[in-house]
């Protein structure tokens, strides 16, 4: 063995724990999601979708294929968990995980971007051959160590959303306002212990710098042993503060539990060993000579050389994509806050508070008559809430909104939108241009989207 | 030599490791059941919140139930206790003047449609209890002759089986102020195509007993309907709206289900009793739909819509002006008066609450200038236009900006999660 091999043995221990907490995660969700009832109140209640612009073919079936779906997404997330027919698994639930978010893109929510990106290094990972019943039922060979990218790529797709949320928090609504922390935090004063401190006027702005530190530093703190444990009691208070205060349904869970893939990648079985020898002095006749693993062990390496250096080029390219993808960004000279334009798949997370009062305006090119239309006609509250200060969406519900009237009415119509949107806590600003007809113009159309409010935001300080 | 590898390698972390933090591994266990209780107490800290306030908010809370919500519920009593009367009576001019009261003072309480008065599975405590006592938009006068014409409401309990658009001020209001004896109904209907309308007017006495027989099966489901809002909100309801206790789960999520209330402005008032009428809102496809128009037959659409502005003034204000009400009650002096603008004006949001309250003083001036819609949608449709302009904007800010610096929730979009 070379020093060199040497170094590159590190044990697979955490990814398989990583694949364990991922898929419990998921069930959890899933099951989580079918009895809160959102099955219906999602995707059976709404008469109109928002399909992403690459995706429009996608379908939602009746309510029978929706429960069916999900249940096989979740056997999927639950053979995940357990190591079972994993690589399968492994592909069917994040087929059928994108699927189920393709139906409605008012139900894009970061956290699940990453649920779908961390799919990519759990496959090329060897995290399925250890604790898994593939194993232990199936005979598969465990892998009790690997080269170190796997573990290096799955570290690298978890880094990048702290690392991306911290480079989206430089801002001056962030960072100079405390906003929309601000507005958050007044409205739970009411909650016990902390709740009173939220009250005082700079608690926000200490909070928003304190998260802007914690996602660029958090990483760092976890990579390096001295302060790992220190920074893992921070993930646990910072991740507990935000499930507490805001609606993030299991984002918190997820990256608590996950967060542990930055410790030394023996960590469970040093833990273990840890238990084993703490039971061991009070029952040493039961556990003394039970091994964790009996069955053989093997080293995860990729030796056909032309599938290395296949694995290693597609990395090179899935890595690249993933850091300049959130980038997009800086090519557009838009405030993104305000126009949206590269808000998704950036890990913009928790950055606005933004409402918008939106009505439509059709009118008849024939007779020039003008009706109001209220989107919540065609809209559920969800659907109505997210789209209204999203320009995509609002102009796809306009493509919807003319088809109506033009078969009702038997003439051409034309859309408008007057869409006032507040952001941050700023007095109401037009977004969209009232003058274009919606279904006839591009999104990238520089008329389109109206020039951000230049205003600071709400502050009391 | 992998199996030595192996073996080297996990035995040297294993080892190591050991060494050097095995006190650090007591901490991660530690750790982990801590974070554990954590999630798993969340609920049950965010349902414990009853010792806690935000005192603003508190306050709010407080004077909405005992300067608003209560003193209009018993002025509304003492009027519908006049309509009672004047029914008992059987006196039309009378009747008519009672209920135009009710109906107007009715109107303050539209904005109150949470608890007792919200839907049922839409608002939390919800017991549709609005709708016994005013179903517009669903009125409808057809239904209500068909019940007058076949004697209906004299089935054993037909009050609580009976349909929402045969009972309460709407259904008064036909009965009180239709004219002549056409009916309103088309043609297919049961009472016009077997001839029963036509057999019915053929007996004036008939007509008249039971139109009063109806109307005092209508003010008495009107108090019951009366009684139950006033129980729950001098009651247990009450008291968990003020105190944010169970079934609220925190002060925000009270303050939601008034903002709710308050969107009746953008569905009912900007859309359903100006938009639609004057053929500015989807609902009509030609260019005027007067039929639509709110309390037609008592011309007290424009009064009515007055009304709805001053409840939503009085919200902002925080109380029901002592110089309208009928009896002032001497236990809610000790309450401070809070409105949204003192709410406002917390949060630093001081020249928003002037917005809205000079959106809805202009608006006011606007309705000044109007004597009835009916009128002015054909004499001066651009009156009515101007108004819903105004009524426009007035919603723009209270779903942009007001929902942003109070943090509130649009009603219903709770399912899903954010980030």
């Amino acid at each position: 063995m070379t020093k060199a091999e040497h170094h590159e043995a590190f044990s697979t221990a955490s990814m398989a724990l990583f694949r364990i907490m991922y898929g419990l995660v998921m069930c959890y969700s899933l099951i989580r999601f079918m009895l809160s009832g959102w099955v219906e109140e999602l995707w059976i209640k709404p008469t109109f979708f928002f399909k992403y612009a690459w995706a429009t073919w996608m379908p939602v079936w009746e309510p029978t294929g929706l429960y069916l779906h999900i249940s096989i997404t979740l056997l999927a997330a639950l053979g995940v968990t357990l190591g079972l027919f994993y690589k399968a698994s492994l592909l069917v639930f994040v087929t059928s995980f994108i699927g189920l978010q393709l139906f409605d893109q008012t139900n894009y929510l970061n956290h699940y971007y990453l649920v779908i990106c961390l799919s990519m290094p759990l496959f090329l990972s060897p995290a399925g051959q250890r604790f898994s019943l593939d194993c232990l039922w199936r005979e598969k060979a465990v892998l009790i160590s690997t080269e170190a990218w796997p573990l290096y790529l799955l570290r690298f797709q978890l880094g990048l959303v702290y690392v991306f949320a911290a480079i989206a928090k430089i801002e001056s609504d962030w960072l100079f306002y405390g906003q929309p922390l601000s507005i958050w935090l007044s409205s739970r004063v009411d909650l016990p212990f902390i709740g009173p401190l939220f009250s005082l006027d700079y608690t926000p702005l200490i909070m928003s710098w304190c998260g802007f530190l914690y996602d660029l530093l958090i990483v760092p703190a976890l990579l390096w042993s001295t302060t790992r444990l220190w920074a893992y009691l921070v993930v646990i208070g910072f991740h507990s503060m935000t499930h507490i205060l805001f609606d993030i349904g299991i984002f918190p869970l997820l990256m608590t539990l996950l967060t542990p893939i930055f410790f030394h990648p023996n960590w469970p079985i040093t833990l273990w060993e840890k238990i084993k020898n703490m039971m061991g002095d009070q029952h040493k006749d039961l556990h003394t000579h039970q091994p964790m693993e009996s069955y053989s062990t093997h080293h995860f390496s990729i030796q056909k050389p032309w599938l290395k250096r296949s694995i290693i080029g597609f990395i090179c390219i899935w890595c690249t994509f993933h850091i300049i993808f959130p980038l997009r960004t800086l090519w557009l000279e838009d405030n993104v806050l305000w126009s949206e334009r590269g808000m998704r798949y950036s890990w913009r997370v928790m950055l606005r508070e933004k409402n918008g009062s939106l009505t439509y305006r059709v009118k008849s090119l024939s007779s020039q008559r003008e009706w109001e239309v209220n989107p919540k006609a065609y809209l559920t509250p969800r659907q109505l809430s997210e789209m209204s200060g999203q320009a995509d969406m609002i102009v796809q519900l306009s493509h919807w909104i003319k088809q109506d009237f033009e078969t009702r009415l038997k003439q051409k119509v034309a859309v408008y939108a007057d869409i006032w949107v507040s952001l941050n806590g700023r007095p109401p600003k037009r977004m969209l241009n009232p003058n274009l007809d919606l279904t006839q113009v591009e999104l990238d159309d520089p008329r389109l989207i109206l020039a951000p409010p230049l205003n600071p935001p709400l502050h009391s300080f | 030599m992998i199996r030595s590898i192996i073996k080297t390698q996990t035995a040297a972390e294993t080892q190591t490791t050991i060494e050097t933090q095995a006190g650090k591994w007591k901490n991660l266990c530690c750790l982990f059941l801590l974070l554990l209780s954590i999630f798993s107490c969340e609920a049950e800290l965010s349902n414990s919140n009853n010792e806690v306030y935000d005192e603003g908010r508190g306050q709010l809370l407080a004077s909405i139930k005992q300067h608003l919500v209560l003193p209009l519920l018993t002025d509304f009593k003492i009027k519908l206790d006049a309509l009672d009367e004047s029914i008992t009576q059987k006196d039309l001019g009378l009747s008519q003047v009672a209920w135009q009261d009710v109906m107007l003072h009715w109107q303050w309480l539209e904005l109150f449609q949470f608890g007792p008065a919200g839907v049922s599975g839409l608002r939390i405590a919800g017991q549709d209890l609005r709708d016994q006592i005013y179903a517009f938009p669903l009125s409808n006068p057809c239904r209500v002759e068909q019940v007058w014409a076949t004697a209906d409401y004299e089935a054993e309990a037909w009050l609580s089986n009976a349909a929402i658009n045969v009972i309460g001020l709407d259904a008064m209001e036909h009965l009180l102020f239709k004219e002549g004896s056409e009916s309103v109904c088309p043609d297919s209907t049961r009472i016009i195509r077997e001839g029963e309308w036509a057999q019915f007017q053929d007996d004036p006495n008939q007509v008249e007993n039971q139109r009063w027989a109806y109307l005092a099966s209508l003010s008495q489901g009107l108090q019951q309907g009366y009684t139950a809002i006033h129980q729950a909100w001098e009651g247990e309801f009450g008291q968990a709206f003020t105190k944010a206790s169970t079934p609220f789960n925190s002060q925000r999520e009270v303050i939601d289900q008034v903002f709710a209330g308050m969107f009746y402005f953008d569905e009912v008032v900007k859309d359903l009793k100006l938009g639609a009428p004057a053929g500015i809102y989807m609902t009509c496809l030609e260019s005027q739909c007067p039929e639509q128009l709110e309390l037609r037959s008592s011309n007290l659409s424009h009064l009515a819509l007055a009304n709805n502005l001053k409840a939503l003034q009085a919200l902002f204000k925080g109380e029901y002006l002592l110089d309208l009400r009928l009896n002032p009650e001497p236990n809610a002096a000790a309450i401070p008066v809070y409105g949204f603008d003192h709410l406002l004006e917390q949060e630093g949001a001081a020249e928003l609450s002037e917005a809205i309250e000079l959106h809805i003083s202009e608006a006011l001036s606007l309705l000044d200038n109007i004597s009835s819609f009916e009128e002015a949608l054909q004499d001066n449709p651009a009156s009515i236009t101007a108004l819903h302009t105004k009524i426009k904007e007035l919603c723009d800010l209270l779903k942009s900006q007001f929902v942003t610096v109070l943090n509130l929730s649009v009603p219903q979009e709770g399912a899903g999660d954010n980030d």
